[in-house]
């Protein structure tokens, strides 16, 4: 069985919780409640045959990664890097937070992830597109579901290559 | 000694290098039921860091996790977990401590939530 660590970051209000309560919990509250420091809880999936456990962090968000605990990311395999399609902020600091990340976290795969997609039109979505630093690896809908799941089986493949 | 002073907002457990409990003073709550596997099996954050923690020495600064919110193993609130390696009669169990600041950070938590929430707001705002 493979057993990792997966951090959730990114800056405040992006649907980090909202995605770590959709996989985790299948549930979605519409209400934004902020999380002043880490929440951590572990789910386990089949991925090719082969047994996964998650062990995810979703942690505090903040505008720039360097503000992150840096014990909050000790013995990561996996960082979900997320931003809210919806606000420019979120993404405008993505060079700097992934160069930051691969610094802190030396060999982690990386998922980039645009989160609330029910709240942009496919017209919007390729206007951000051109403005953000990298194209996000996955785009997400925590409140529909849409993509959560793949999300992780994303980074269950990913961990499992890794581990080979 | 280590357990001989209760103090309601701390306990002091102490693990063995596999993640088994040795003892602990129970001041926040009860490990009467963790004491049959590892602690791991209630505690994910602590199965996830407890590679690193094992790797520990004696002289090595104590590992600390601020603010974390969790409702396993009894703990419902925020609470600031460290983790250092000890000598007691001359075997190095792993110290786990963990503090309760549920008061302390449910102001914290307050006053992040209102200010989060208006720097969303103003931002959603900009772009009408």
């Amino acid at each position: 069985m493979i057993k990792r660590k997966v951090i959730l970051t990114g800056s405040f209000g992006v649907g980090k919780t909202s995605l770590f309560n959709r996989f985790v919990y299948s549930k979605f509250d519409e209400k934004y409640l902020t999380t002043i420091g880490v929440k951590v809880d572990k789910k386990s999936m089949t991925v090719e045959g082969k047994e996964v456990t998650l062990l995810l962090w979703d942690i505090a968000g903040e505008i720039s990664q360097d503000k992150v605990p840096n014990s909050y990311f000790l013995e990561s395999s996996a960082i979900i890097y997320v931003f809210d399609l919806t606000r420019p902020s979120t993404y405008a600091n993505m060079e700097f937070d992934l160069n930051h990340l691969n610094e802190k976290v030396p060999g982690a795969i990386v998922k980039v992830v645009g989160n609330k997609r029910d709240l942009v039109s496919d017209e919007e979505l390729q206007t951000i597109m051109q403005e953000v630093h990298q194209m996000p690896d996955i785009v997400t809908s925590a409140k529909t579901g849409d993509n959560v799941e793949q999300l992780f089986i994303d980074i269950a493949k990913s961990l499992i290559v890794d581990a080979i | 000694m280590l357990f001989n002073k209760k103090q309601k907002d701390r306990q002091l457990i102490l693990l063995d290098e596999n993640g088994f409990l040795l003892a602990s003073c129970d001041s926040i709550f009860s490990t009467k039921n963790l004491r049959r596997e590892p602690v791991f099996k209630d505690f994910p954050l602590v199965e996830s860091i407890f590679p690193k923690v094992i790797t520990m020495g004696l002289s090595d600064p104590k590992l600390r996790f601020s603010k974390i919110e969790t409702t396993f193993g009894g703990l419902n609130g925020f609470y600031d977990f460290t983790f250092m390696r000890t000598d007691i009669d001359h075997r190095n169990p792993i110290l786990w401590t963990i503090l309760d600041y549920t008061r302390l950070y449910e102001d914290y938590y307050r006053s992040q939530q209102e200010r989060q929430e208006l720097a969303i707001a103003k931002e959603l705002l900009r772009k009408v």
